[in-house]
């Protein structure tokens, strides 16, 4: 209680103060960690030189390492202020947009999910044009809890959100996970036996999205023109099949807004209620938001079908209204909490999925400034970004957890494995002078969204014609219309060696993303970073001797042969992958050590695989 | 106390809880016969009235399949499968299974770990259950082993060492295992010798624990890349007298390097046998599929006995779940979750058993339902694991190896 009073209080000292500044932030932040530091006499944290400063930066904003041309030109750079143009430039840029986006699609699970979500593209294009736009925080996840309408149409990718968990109870423990960053799901089947959440509680949150539907055929007034078609194909099965998936293609939906109501399971076992009795949604904690009743409870209680469950009146715009509220304490302490985790590495506020009511870490009063900012910014997460990136905390040695004589309080970044985007992205730096450079600049058709739009001025006449003059399965449909989708492509072509955010989810065949512990997007936060036989054999004995090291055409072996002495050889390999020169003792070990043509690719292959390429120091 | 302290003093405490009584672990020691298991799964729901049921229900559902004489007096087989028809007097068919899954991909999830599929959680397959249950400091190669599919999310919420190691194709083997072909040894050895040296400075300001283990991932990749256990995954060394058993085609050449890693102690192997779910023309696609697994099956039968192995190898058939008795509007059968097959043979299971019953309209069981809980409880009573054995998620959930099930032990 006492938390919440602090909190209102700091809220109003807010919003009645101009925060224009982040650097008022950023100050605000170095002095509070300074100070923690002094009341436990320990020394702050060194800072960092411009080399890792560079590769951090890099690897933080737009997901890889700098390649050689960009981590020499940002050391050759003689301006002061050279750290924060680069911080600059980088968030304006394509491959921040590429980063965010595996960002978002591991929070959100983005992938491609049998019988429901046939294709997860269109749902990467919503968050992709959300970070574009620099859409703020807030207004992504309204964006996502209200939406509704077609899966495949452009523009409407947010629909993936109800599309990707249609189970109800389940949709709504992922969601209180994703957005308020705490784990209600046990509460599902039993009152939790630790938290306050009991079932009935949970029923309650749950009747929000209550016959919120994904309906993946068209219905009924949208089959009908095309009952006799189907009925003419049933016995082909190849044109019968085509013609089912196309119609999907145009019709699949996310129908029904929210009824508001629930009725409790059948084995409902505590005292406060009755098995099937009707419950009216209801929030967690706080305030609870208007709903447009238009039933009341008695008369959905009697009615005599047990799955009706009263009119919609757009219940899941009243349970975003919660969510995203000012007021919600939880919805603020979670994206800052997963933020600092995604930059530093550490829990601010505690678990990313389980953090409860009162619960602001072991730094407090950082975590309240942390909230501060964000509610200053008004949930911008760039200018969010900004204040970290700037702060001495930041830009100070990683902390690594064994190695530290002293105290880890939260005074800046954790050593951590790059993820398996980082490290896949990177490969690109290594191998190309600008990775970037095929990253769409907007919208970017993928064989649904594409067929969803040629669609639109088809009958059931040009179906037919176009099933029959396409000779189509199953398979070769899918082919097609993706093929015809990329051709509406003006940028670079797909190909094998594309930046992670631009590839189908899940990857197909043993890809190295995979292998480097990429999410299966079953459960949020479902990546690991850890090694395996295959992974190690992988980097090893893999691909990447041809990809990296004996391929004379990309950029490293390109800078290669421009370099003319030893010592510029020696930048090129090093400036390369670990985006430092060699250091004084390096060279000395590395005296007798002939940079012959194999010498010289035992060497690139030794930096490959150091821990120091791997992790994000 | 709050939740999260609760989880913690719990792990602190013991992180597996264990209710057996010693004289319950030696009894089912002492029954337990396998050493391996090798399972080989039939993913998109195999047609059990196409294989291996021909008797329960009327003749009209069984289509183009004809019943043929087994070596088990009394038990037919579909034509499709004549080589184990050869094969029935070492197994026993499950005739009665069920499976509250009817889609593709919860079905096959429940299969393989014993769950339901949950947005909160992902449950251990099998195979790293018996990994995680059964691993020694010394074994070589992993316990758990994937042919023909993928190893990632294998692992569930155990550590990602007892995650399959995946062989997408037999006759390939584990990829990359070899140096690269243009790296001599010579440099293979230098690059070793760089790579410590910079791992060594890198160890100065910043080691950690997983720091530690990619170091030491490195050290067990050379020891798997030396070791001589690993010539079992080179088909083409097998005896060809043996290796003229199997069929030349991905699932029998799978069945053969499964039986080769059981040579090896490897502790679970799973085959994968894709392209079952028959919707539209199933008699044009079926005698293909059912012709790779009939050879390979039996000849995986076969190959153990010669060795001596099938008496500590469990040997497993399984399917999400089967297809139905009716021939759709497409000339194929539709998902059967209720009454479907599977088969058990090796490691003292009886052999030439019919196990439970479906109703002649081939809709349901009519007795001794075996749900997948309790076939996966067999496969782990089998091996002698303690199906009361408790694992805890990362949130303090406490998981088992077959979650309700209890074995059939009648069976062996």
């Amino acid at each position: 209680m006492y938390k919440a009073i602090m909190w209102l209080a700091l809220l109003i000292l807010c919003s009645g103060s101009v925060f224009g500044e982040s650097s008022v932030f950023t100050k605000k932040i170095d002095s509070i960690i300074s100070q923690k530091l002094s009341e436990l006499k320990q020394a702050p944290r060194e800072s960092i030189d411009d080399e890792t400063f560079c590769r951090r930066i890099y690897l933080d904003v737009i997901g890889r390492i700098p390649s050689y041309n960009e981590v020499n030109s940002f050391l050759k750079n003689k301006s002061k202020n050279k750290r924060n143009a680069l911080v600059n430039k980088l968030l304006n840029s394509k491959g921040y947009v590429s980063n965010f986006t595996n960002v978002f699609n591991d929070l959100l699970r983005v992938t491609y999910t049998p019988d429901k979500l046939h294709s997860p593209m269109n749902y990467m294009e919503f968050i992709k044009d959300s970070l574009r736009k620099n859409k703020a925080y807030d207004e992504i996840v309204r964006d996502l809890l209200s939406a509704e309408g077609e899966l495949y149409k452009p523009g409407n990718g947010q629909t993936g959100f109800y599309a990707r968990e249609v189970m109800q109870l389940d949709h709504m423990s992922s969601t209180v996970k994703a957005f308020l960053g705490m784990s209600i799901e046990c509460a599902q089947c039993h009152d939790h036996p630790f938290d306050d959440w009991t079932q009935k509680e949970f029923y309650e949150l749950a009747a929000f999205t209550t016959k919120v539907t994904l309906r993946v055929d068209p219905v009924r007034e949208d089959m009908k023109p095309f009952d006799a078609l189907n009925k003419k194909f049933k016995p082909n099965f190849n044109k019968w099949i085509v013609l089912r998936e196309s119609l999907r293609m145009k019709h699949a939906s996310i129908l029904g807004n929210g009824t508001g109501y629930i009725r409790l399971p059948e084995n409902y076992q505590y005292e406060d209620a009755k098995p099937n009795d009707v419950m009216q949604a209801d929030v967690l904690f706080g305030a609870k938001p208007t709903v447009h009743y238009k039933a009341g409870v008695q008369v959905v209680q009697k009615a005599k079908n047990k799955n009706n469950l009263g009119p919609y009146i757009n219940s899941k715009n009243s349970f975003a209204d919660w969510i995203t509220s000012d007021n919600n304490e939880m919805f603020v302490k979670n994206i800052v909490n997963r933020m600092w985790f995604q930059i530093m590495g550490s829990e601010l506020a505690g678990p990313l999925t389980s953090l409860e009511l009162d619960e602001y870490g072991k730094h407090p009063e950082l975590t309240e400034i942390m909230m501060k900012a964000m509610m200053a910014v008004k949930f911008d997460l760039k200018a969010f970004m900004k204040i970290i990136f700037e702060t001495k905390a930041y830009q100070s040695k990683a902390y690594s957890v064994q190695q530290a004589d002293k105290k880890y309080v939260l005074d800046g970044p954790v050593l951590s494995r790059m993820t398996a985007e980082n490290i896949w992205d990177s490969f690109l730096s290594i191998a190309m002078d600008n990775p970037d450079k095929g990253l769409p600049d907007g919208f970017k058709h993928d064989g649904f969204t594409y067929f969803y739009h040629l669609s639109q001025k088809m009958g059931p006449k040009e179906f037919e014609d176009f099933i029959l003059k396409y000779k189509f399965g199953r398979g070769n449909f899918y082919k097609y219309t993706h093929q015809q989708a990329e051709k509406t492509f003006k940028g670079e072509k797909r190909s094998d060696y594309m930046r992670a955010s631009e590839f189908w989810h899940p990857l197909k065949g043993s890809h190295a993303m995979k292998m480097f512990g990429q999410s299966t997007r079953e459960l949020i936060d479902g990546a690991n970073k850890e090694p395996n036989i295959p992974q190690t054999l992988l980097m090893m004995n893999g691909d990447f001797e041809k990809k990296i090291i004996l391929d004379q055409k990309n950029s490293l072996n390109n800078h290669l042969k421009k370099a003319k002495s030893r010592q510029d050889k020696l930048n090129v390999i090093f400036l390369s992958l670990l985006s430092r020169q060699a250091k004084k003792h390096e060279l000395a070990r590395l005296k007798n050590y002939k940079l012959d043509a194999q010498n010289t690719k035992d060497l690139i292959w030794a930096l490959l695989n150091t821990n120091e390429f791997k992790f994000k120091r | 106390m709050n939740r999260r302290s609760f989880i913690s003093s719990s792990i602190a405490g013991s992180l597996t809880f264990s209710y057996l009584n010693a004289a319950d672990i030696q009894k089912v020691a002492a029954k337990a016969k396998a050493k391996s298991v090798v399972y080989l799964f039939a993913a998109g729901g195999l047609s059990h009235l196409d294989s291996f049921n021909m008797t329960d229900t009327n003749k009209e559902f069984l289509g183009k399949s004809r019943p043929i004489e087994t070596n088990v007096t009394g038990y037919k087989v579909s034509h499709y499968f004549p080589k184990m028809a050869k094969q029935m007097n070492k197994c026993t068919v499950i005739n009665s299974m069920v499976t509250g899954q009817g889609a593709h991909p919860p079905a096959i999830y429940k299969m393989l770990t014993s769950y339901n599929p949950r947005s909160s959680i992902t449950h251990p397959h099998l195979g790293s259950w018996v990994s995680k249950m059964m691993t020694k400091d010394s074994d070589a190669i992993p316990n758990f082993v994937n042919v023909n599919t993928g190893g990632e999310g294998s692992a569930g919420f155990f550590p990602g060492m007892y995650g399959a190691l995946p062989i997408l194709s037999p006759s390939e083997g584990i990829r990359y295992i070899n140096r690269h072909k243009n790296v001599s040894p010579g440099s293979f050895n230098n690059r070793m010798a760089l790579l410590d040296s910079f791992n060594k400075d890198f160890d100065k300001g910043y080691a950690n624990k997983e720091t530690e283990s990619y170091k030491a991932s490195y050290k067990n990749a050379i020891k798997f890349m030396s070791s001589e256990d690993i010539d079992a995954f080179d088909i083409k060394k097998e005896n060809k007298k043996i290796a003229k058993l199997y069929g030349r085609d991905k699932f029998s050449q799978g069945c053969l390097l499964a039986a080769r890693l059981v040579e090896k102690g490897v502790k679970f192997i799973r085959v994968n046998s894709g392209g079952w779910d028959h919707h539209d023309a199933i008699y044009d696609k079926f005698p293909r599929a059912a012709n790779e697994l009939d050879h390979g099956m039996a000849a995986l039968l076969q190959h153990l006995e010669m060795k001596g192995l099938l008496d500590e190898t469990l040997v497993v058939l399984a399917s999400e779940f089967g297809r139905g008795p009716k021939e759709n509007k497409t000339k194929g059968r539709d998902h059967q979750p209720k009454g479907f097959s599977c088969v058990l043979a090796g490691a003292g299971i009886q052999g030439g058993n019919i196990y439970g019953k479906i109703t002649s309209d081939g809709k349901d069981v009519v007795d001794n339902a075996v749900e997948v809980d309790d076939f996966n409880a067999t496969i782990a009573y089998a091996m002698g694991l303690d199906l009361k054995h408790e694992e805890m998620s990362p949130s303090g959930r406490p998981f088992k190896i077959a979650n309700k099930g209890k074995a059939l032990t009648q069976l062996f």
